[in-house]
């Protein structure tokens, strides 16, 4: 339509087209690794404080607008599980409700609360979930809710206390590319554990990566930094992470690498130069002499 | 082929050497009606059989409503979609596709609104993206077909943006001339000639017209191409063109779907969009040489002060350093000025791993659900659902097209712990 | 849309609303009406005591979005939730609206009740609220527009205590509640959203109140508070003040809740919900507060519209600004014309006004478009530029300058007024020209130097 008539120059003129300033409705999808050995090696971290801050963070999230929805999930060694909302015919837990709070902030709370603290009772020796698992799940539950309900954001906030297990690599970079296909921002708060490709997820989908040392103060994180609607973020300065690790791990040694071989063929990463054909894939190399990328 | 009269005659004159020739409608719909299967048995001309009017194939339910089957009809169309081809076979993952737009006067039709130029040019963008986002460390060129000859778009790079840029730049433009088929493919070789081994070398060619206006014999262009292990896929928007089956067919060595006459928008659509999956490998790997090749991986930094990147001049904050000259490059991939190191991401490579390691289909389950059953990713209740073979965990089907679309994880398998 | 209550809010003095503040509920329905950013800034404070330098809220923000923040921070000072402090630069929030909303946010003790609901099985469905609140409120609507034309099937007409209401609020006039007619106002009700429009009502019920001297922190508290009750359920009614009492009734007569005077129990429908939401849709897909608020309405770029409805109000409203033509038992076909907005226009609606309504009442059908806009936007822009065909004149205040002696004194001055953009008008023969009203000294000063000279 632009420059076939000038209509809409008229009416600007005439201050009738107003773009509408609206907030549009967003789902905010927490996910709490519950591995009891990662909240065990915390040193000065309860679970119970964090997760009373996270309940003020889902209470505040949905305060914020009528509109707004939350999702819960838990991963532990028993794998991902939908915490809140509950399944649709599931019996209601049966919890007392007291006249002291907005209903639905205490009954989400209650069920939120209750289930992740059995989760944290599992017993789960050796056993470790990726963080693929629940983010996947997330992120199916957003796509299914963006869908029923258009106009809805969806974001992801990953609380995670352990490392992360190497062998699902594909599978969490498959996630972290559909989240950012989707403009599904992965924030990462990080209590514990190595560093790991979360930082990558944050990065690559434009959500906040925070490694928080000490839990005091850790509503205010919350608050200032994993509460504001991504819409809102774009208004912000926010603190940018100085220096992103991209390096590979070499397929066949473990080790980090700078810079390695690459099979044309599979994308198999190589520390040294493999000698003939790829160990992995078994193409044979045409020549040793090593041709450039372009 | 100068006129498109000539064409009943010339798709004769190929039958008698191919016999299977004799229909050239079942090509082009081979995607949307499903008689592509019945190859091997000869049918009539698409005109020859019996009209299908739309409404016969739809039955009304027991109360008289449409709803049921016309739910189903979208389910069915929903899954055709997701249904690939999942064998683990090789692909060629570095790849250099060479983009060849008609712009000719044929463009300038307005059977597609608002007319055919405007409308490959919107999926050209919607291509160059998509393109760079499954093939982060392939390239791209793009030639445009006007006049007679062949005018060069966008030159072979890997950045979509440049791309990008060009491509709205042609918005202005207006469909002009004859096209060539021969001036294009000879510039695509050019631009292609000094690809290394190792990387596919492909030709996406959009075709209006039905004819082409060539300097020379086209045949020799066609043997170069094969020569050259150029393979070229056609997506035309009118009708079949002999020698464009022959072009596809010969330098894909006899694979004749990499032909396609499109059927309405989205199919052009979904055609042009096929081809940002990349090749199977398997026939090529015969003739084609797999390399190792040397790359650094990079690591980003975010500086207080602005400095100067080596590769464009301009100051930026955010960089990337070469590990081995520890220059600074503001963009990635990226050959690096200085040692001539390719640069790249370990996330660009984890771009391409779902090509090779396909999420495997799921199966429709025949079984009669528990009324209870809801979807293991979304937690929907289930009307029909769609197993992972290897999980076992059912879907629906909205999060079976979105797992295999976009996601390419089971969220049942990655349940699974270790 | 829920500028109303924002703009009361903002009207009322400090010591009001730190009353106000003491609740919760309150609290809580007050930061859904703040812009994103301000309820960013909010929340930042809510947890720390110390106040927050003005130098970092200037740093949080990008550059290009300053006025956006200039405009948040604005409101914040005029609802009195954060002071400045001129002398440290800081600014701190409003220790009251924290300490209750920290409460209602970490599930602490309230200190007043958010209702307390009744321990037995309650009587009342779901479902009967809804047609409940669908019946109460669609008989006022009903009743505006009643006035206007004939209806066959008429509906019993509205509690005495919203007629009054009705009337009071200059939304429809008359000598008595019972013979009234539409005003302008009145029309422009009709076409608004539910919320805007349950706010706007509850609003004037706010200015009645405090002018027959009840306590309007009590109203707006009890307002509030019915918007964070769970609907669906039934809550006691005893532990309520006199004052809320009365209000328990007069917003029965609304619609917004389900109460038997003599049961001491009131249930909140889905109209209560609306109370605290920021605009419509969300709360109207949430709520499906009555069946007409989904969309029904299709209209096409040739300007006739198809509206699947069999509800009188609604093609009440349509006739509005609509001609329509044929009626069928589920469908009602129309055509929008100059004519037909014409008399909107004559009525008081505004241009917006007919493209807000038939946006939010669309059909899904419409919402399926690529582009985002649901209203082809040859419609939209023709809506407006009938309204602009009514402003043709345009009034600017200036200066008439005239009687000059010679051409040459003319033109010197009508040339310099030219250059620097003042003129507004010129007619060389009879030497007269008129000049903006902000420019005038700069072209007296001009007259003056070279008169003098």
């Amino acid at each position: 339509m632009d420059g076939v008539d000038d209509t809409s120059a008229v009416l600007q003129a005439a201050g009738l087209h107003q773009p509408p300033v609206e907030e549009a409705p967003s789902l905010l999808c927490v996910i709490i690794d519950t591995h009891a050995e990662g909240w065990h090696k915390l040193e000065g971290w309860s679970f119970k404080e964090t997760m009373a801050s996270v309940m003020v963070l889902l209470n505040a999230h949905m305060a914020l607008s009528n509109a707004n929805d939350v999702a819960v999930l838990g991963f532990n060694g028993m794998g991902p599980r939908m915490v809140y909302p509950q399944k649709e015919d599931a019996p209601l837990s049966d919890v007392k409700l007291e006249g002291t709070m907005y209903r639905q902030f205490h009954k989400m709370d209650k069920t939120v609360l209750a289930a992740l603290a059995t989760q944290l009772q599992e017993t789960t020796v050796n056993k470790h979930c990726s963080i693929s698992a629940p983010l996947t799940l997330a992120l199916c539950y957003t796509q299914r809710i963006m869908r029923q309900r258009p106009g809805t954001r969806g974001r992801i906030l990953l609380v995670s206390v352990t490392g992360d297990v190497p062998s699902k690599y594909i599978s969490t970079m498959n996630s972290i590319f559909a989240a950012q296909k989707a403009h599904i921002p992965i924030d990462v708060c990080k209590l514990g554990g190595e560093k790991t490709n979360l930082q990558q997820a944050a990065d690559f989908t434009g959500g906040a990566y925070i490694d928080i040392a000490h839990p005091r103060g850790l509503v205010q994180y919350f608050m200032s930094t994993f509460l504001i609607d991504p819409a809102t973020r774009q208004m912000l300065n926010q603190a940018t992470q100085p220096e992103v690790d991209f390096r590979a791990v070499c397929f066949l040694t473990k080790e980090v690498v700078e810079i390695g071989h690459v099979c044309s063929v599979c994308l198999c990463i190589m520390k040294d130069e493999p000698d003939g054909s790829c160990p992995i894939c078994h193409t044979v190399f045409e020549s040793t002499q090593l041709p450039s990328f372009t | 082929m100068d006129d498109s009269d000539d064409e009943y005659v010339d798709s004769y004159a190929v039958d008698s050497v191919q016999p299977r020739q004799r229909h050239p409608r079942r090509k082009r719909d081979g995607k949307s009606s499903g008689d592509a299967g019945a190859d091997s048995q000869p049918q009539g001309y698409a005109w020859e059989d019996e009209y299908h009017r739309s409404w016969d194939v739809v039955q009304e339910d027991s109360g008289g409503s449409l709803a049921g089957v016309v739910a189903g009809m979208v389910e069915q169309a929903k899954r055709k979609r997701v249904l690939h081809d999942t064998r683990p076979v090789q692909r060629g993952i570095i790849r250099n596709i060479v983009l060849i737009l008609d712009m000719s006067f044929a463009m300038a039709d307005v059977d597609m609104r608002p007319n055919r130029l405007q409308v490959m040019i919107n999926y050209a963008i919607e291509f160059v993206n998509e393109y760079f986002n499954q093939n982060p460390i392939s390239q791209l060129a793009i030639v445009g077909m006007r006049d007679g000859i062949a005018v060069l778009v966008s030159p072979l790079d890997g950045n979509p943006n440049v791309h990008l840029d060009n491509l709205q730049a042609l918005r202005k433009q207006y469909g002009s001339g004859v096209p060539s088929l021969q001036n294009a493919l000879e510039m695509a070789k050019v631009i292609l000639m000094h690809v290394p081994s190792h990387c596919t070398k492909e030709v996406l060619l959009i075709f209006g017209a039905l004819m082409s206006s060539d300097p020379g014999d086209i045949n020799k262009t066609i043997s170069d191409l094969v020569l050259n292990k150029i393979r070229v896929r056609i997506i035309g928007l009118a009708a079949q063109v002999a020698v464009c089956q022959r072009l596809t067919a010969e330098t894909n060595f006899g694979d004749k779907s990499m032909y396609n006459v499109v059927l309405n928008e989205a199919h052009f659509r979904d055609l042009f969009l096929e081809s940002t999956t990349p090749l199977s490998i398997n026939k090529l790997a015969a003739r084609s040489q797999s390399a190792c090749v040397e790359m650094g991986f990079a690591s980003r930094v975010n500086e207080a002060k602005p400095s100067l990147c080596t590769c464009h001049g301009r100051l930026t904050k955010r960089s990337y350093t070469c590990p081995r000259c520890l220059a600074k490059v503001c963009s990635l991939p990226m050959v690096c000025p200085c040692c001539q190191l390719t640069l790249i991401l370990s996330t660009h490579l984890a771009r391409s791993y779902h090509h090779l390691f396909p999420l495997e289909n799921f199966e429709r389950k025949e079984t009669n659900l528990e009324p209870s059953a809801s979807c293991f990713g979304c937690m929907t209740p289930l009307d029909h659902a769609y197993a992972c073979p290897k999980c076992h965990n059912s879907f629906c089907i909205d999060c079976d097209v979105y797992c295999h679309e976009s996601l390419h994880n089971c969220p049942g398998c990655e349940a699974i712990t270790t | 849309m829920v500028g109303g209550v924002r703009d009361y809010l903002e009207s009322l003095p400090e010591a009001v609303l730190t009353r106000l503040f003491q609740s919760p509920a309150s609290c809580l329905a007050i930061l859904r009406l703040l812009s994103p950013l301000a309820k960013t800034y909010l929340l930042d404070m809510v947890f720390t005591d110390a106040p927050v330098s003005l130098d970092r809220i200037d740093q949080l923000v990008k550059p290009e979005h300053r006025s956006a923040q200039v405009e948040a921070i604005e409101k914040l000072r005029h609802l009195h939730l954060i002071k400045e402090r001129y002398a440290s630069k800081t600014i701190v929030a409003n220790s009251t609206f924290c300490t209750s909303l920290r409460c209602a946010l970490t599930a602490g003790p309230a200190n007043e009740k958010f209702g307390v609901p009744c321990d037995d099985r309650s009587s009342v469905t779901m479902d009967f609220l809804t047609e409940y609140s669908r019946t109460k409120w669609e008989s006022i609507l009903h009743f505006m527009v009643q006035s206007t034309i004939e209806i066959a099937e008429s509906l019993p007409p509205p509690a005495t205590g919203a007629l009054n209401l009705l009337q009071q609020s200059g939304l429809m006039a008359g000598p008595s509640p019972t013979r009234l007619h539409i005003t302008s106002e009145g029309f422009q009700f009709l076409l608004q959203d539910p919320n805007t429009q349950v706010w706007s009502l509850l609003l004037h019920y706010l200015h009645l109140a405090s002018k027959i001297g009840r306590d309007e922190v009590d109203v707006l508290n009890f307002i509030f508070m019915l918007g964070s009750l769970e609907v669906g359920k039934e809550y006691a009614a005893q532990d309520i003040s006199p004052t809320q009492q009365q209000i328990l009734v007069d917003v029965a007569d609304l619609g917004i809740i389900y109460h038997v005077p003599e049961s001491k129990r009131f249930a909140p429908t889905p109209l209560a919900q609306i109370l605290t939401s920021e605009n419509g849709d969300g709360a109207a897909e949430n709520t499906d507060a009555g069946k007409s608020l989904k969309g029904f309405i299709i209209l096409e770029t040739n300007f006739r519209m198809y509206a699947y409805t069999d509800s009188t109000l609604q093609i009440c409203i349509l006739n509005l600004f609509c001609d329509l033509k044929s009626r069928f038992s589920n469908l009602v076909v129309g055509r929008i014309s100059r004519e037909s907005v014409r008399r909107a226009f004559h009525n008081g609606i505004t241009a917006d006004q007919i493209i807000q309504y038939l946006t939010v009442h669309a059909h899904d059908q419409m919402k399926q478009t690529d582009s985002g806009q649901i209203l082809a936007p040859t419609i939209s822009d023709q809506i407006k530029l009938w309204q602009l065909e009514l402003d043709r004149f345009v009034s600017n205040s200036g200066f008439l300058y005239r009687d000059f002696a010679t051409a040459q004194e003319y033109n010197l001055i009508v040339n310099y007024a030219q250059e620097m953009g003042a003129l507004m008008w010129k007619n060389d023969s009879r030497r007269m020209f008129f000049v903006d009203r902000d420019s005038n000294r700069k072209v007296l000063e001009y007259v003056n130097r070279k008169m003098t000279s």
